[in-house]
């Protein structure tokens, strides 16, 4: 704990763990870079509608396949359509899946986990050995046999990855609220007369959400790279709409005769994954009680 | 008298013992003193204040006996009436003031909440009425300082603040677990001086729980020492110190590291203290007591009066067999 000896004259307004976290975040040069090039693509696709330059999925045989060029800035795929406008409206896909599955995961374990933590005992026993029954679980087979029962859906996909990603988060939250839950403040709260209900809102829940936080940011690229990798699979998003995954298969299957359809989607998905782990990365160091004791 | 505590004990039923921390403990307290427990750690002294709080979680913990507050038994309230007289009617100051407060928010919030969680109504009184607390507990511009954060604060000053949470629903018993031992020994006179000077300002009722014979000295009227988790002897803290009768009392004072005799080795009470899980007959303190005899065994351990006011469990000085 640092005393500062100007303390006596100039008080400063309080300063939070966060904002402290946050300055310490931005002094992370790759973490900025990171979320520049994020804010700047996120921008580009969600306002594909408005400045692609073609059609996502209108077909012009007589250019397919042309190599990056004045006309199409990273060229066209066999079937004519523009690269650049296909990665965007991709982009929206993976982000979007990514997002969404990553708020089901985060919701579901927060809640599931924070349970467990809180209610300790037969009932934490009972809802994690759950979750290490998921764990066991190979994912893919999963994947197969929704896609097989239910029709295709995005909405499915976003059901897919998120449960399977909300295991982890239940077990980082449980672990967190039950060595927040032993801690001198909740005995205090409790002591001063505080209800069960105000204790978990007011005390635990701010308490975890820096883990939280920092989790999720790690399991957005997660998220997106399995949706790239059902995508792959051909158990993702279906043609004609595309996705980064699509985008990445289509690419390389043709790798040897046109490497921009690989090399540009691939580029997207790289890129973004890099960011937002070093994002990840920088919070973490940010956010983590310990390093603010420095 | 204010607090009236009868038979409490208090049994952890864990899965490979059971464990008597607490064993048929009873002592009053009166309005306006400051009531000290002493003991060594693990002698259930803090265990005996949650307890009557009832802060233990139930199924483990079974509590038995009787704590009269107001003609209400505390031990017999539903945990949402027991609720309304914790912070509100009784309050605690815990040992270590950094991990105390929740580190994500400002220390107003953190102050204001009992009043909040006791039906205050309006915020702007309760941020007025912890601005004035903290200026009572003598913290530099609390205007300001109110709304930092507790990492922004030194030990010393969160426990001011502490004792000013502690204050802000003006309780008539504040227990104190241990209040200044985390904090330096200049720092704990401060702390100390402070809590009388409050104690009498808002005439309150204190249990304050320490193993410093020396706070016990300066700081209480009345002191009860435990040992095992019964009681071994309760005086006022000036018969305590010149009549002592426990022969365990005696040890403790003894142990007590001296400036004048520094060069001998510390006195060390010898052996350990009874195993918690084991229930044992007679006396608890029998096996490392130097005065012990086949009777300390046998004996009911109960407490009677030996002089005004003076209580003690020991059989042989009971008996007169003892003086010490």
């Amino acid at each position: 704990m640092s005393e500062k000896p100007q303390d006596i004259k100039a008080i400063p307004s309080g300063n939070s763990l966060w904002k402290e976290g946050m300055g310490r975040f931005m002094h992370n040069k790759l973490a900025i870079f990171g979320s520049v090039f994020l804010f700047i693509l996120v921008l580009l696709c969600v306002l594909a509608p408005l400045i692609a330059p073609y059609s996502y999925e209108t077909q012009n045989l007589s250019y397919g396949s042309e190599p990056p060029g004045s006309s199409h800035i990273m060229g066209t795929d066999p079937l004519g359509r523009d690269l650049f406008t296909r990665i965007l409206y991709g982009g929206r896909v993976s982000f979007s899946v990514g997002l969404c599955a990553t708020a089901v995961s985060v919701l579901v374990g927060v809640i599931w986990g924070s349970f467990a933590g809180w209610f300790g005992g037969k009932i934490d026993t009972i809802m994690m050995r759950m979750v290490d029954i998921a764990y066991a679980f190979p994912f893919t087979i999963f994947v197969i046999i929704l896609m097989v029962f239910f029709e295709r859906s995005m909405l499915l996909l976003f059901a897919a990855i998120g449960a399977v990603e909300w295991l982890t988060m239940a077990r980082i939250v449980r672990a967190q609220v039950m060595s927040i839950k032993h801690q001198e403040f909740i005995d205090a709260a409790r002591g001063l007369g505080l209800s069960t209900h105000r204790i978990i809102f007011r005390h635990i829940l701010p308490n975890i959400t820096g883990p939280v936080i920092i989790y999720s940011t790690l399991t957005i690229p997660a998220v997106m790279l399995l949706e790239a990798f059902l995508s792959f699979l051909g158990l993702g998003v279906q043609p004609p709409a595309s996705s980064w995954g699509i985008l990445i298969r289509e690419g390389a299957e043709t790798m040897e005769e046109y490497p921009w359809l690989l090399v540009f989607p691939g580029l997207a998905l790289s890129l973004t994954l890099f960011s937002l782990n070093f994002i990840g990365d920088a919070l973490r160091d940010a956010l983590d009680p310990r390093s603010s004791r420095e | 008298m204010i607090l009236d505590v009868r038979n409490i004990s208090t049994v952890f039923h864990l899965r490979r013992a059971d464990i008597h921390a607490v064993k048929d403990v009873s002592f009053q307290l009166f309005k306006g003193e400051t009531l000290g427990i002493v003991g060594e750690s693990g002698s259930g002294k803090t265990v005996l204040c949650q307890s009557i709080l009832g802060l233990l979680p139930k199924p483990p913990v079974k509590t038995s006996g009787h704590a009269y507050f107001d003609n209400t038994d505390l031990l017999d309230c539903d945990s949402k009436k027991l609720r309304q007289i914790r912070g509100n009617q009784i309050s605690m100051i815990f040992q270590d003031p950094s991990s105390a407060f929740n580190p994500y928010l400002r220390l107003s919030e953190q102050l204001i909440e009992p009043l909040i969680s006791h039906g205050y109504k309006s915020r702007k009184n309760a941020l007025e009425k912890a601005r004035i607390i903290l200026s009572e507990t003598k913290i530099p511009q609390p205007q300001k300082r109110m709304y930092q954060y507790p990492h922004e604060f030194s030990g010393g000053m969160l426990q001011r603040a502490m004792i000013g949470m502690a204050l802000i629903t003006n309780p008539r018993i504040v227990i104190a677990d241990e209040p200044t031992t985390a904090l330096d020994v200049t720092v704990q006179a401060r702390i100390l001086q402070l809590m009388k000077r409050l104690q009498n300002q808002y005439s309150l009722s204190i249990i304050f729980i320490t193993h410093n014979l020396g706070i016990v000295a300066g700081f209480c009227d009345r002191v009860v020492v435990m040992y095992a988790g019964v009681v071994l002897e309760t005086a006022s803290t000036a018969d305590l110190f010149n009549h002592t009768a426990h022969p365990y009392t005696k040890a403790l004072i003894k142990s007590v590291p001296s400036i004048d005799n520094s060069k001998d080795s510390l006195y060390m009470i010898p052996g350990m203290p009874p195993d918690p899980a084991a229930r044992l007959s007679g006396c608890p303190f029998e096996p490392r007591c130097r005065y012990r005899t086949d009777k300390c065994l046998k004996s009911e351990n109960r407490l009677r009066e030996t002089g005004r006011n003076h209580f003690t469990s020991c059989i042989r000085v009971l008996e007169s067999e003892l003086s010490l």
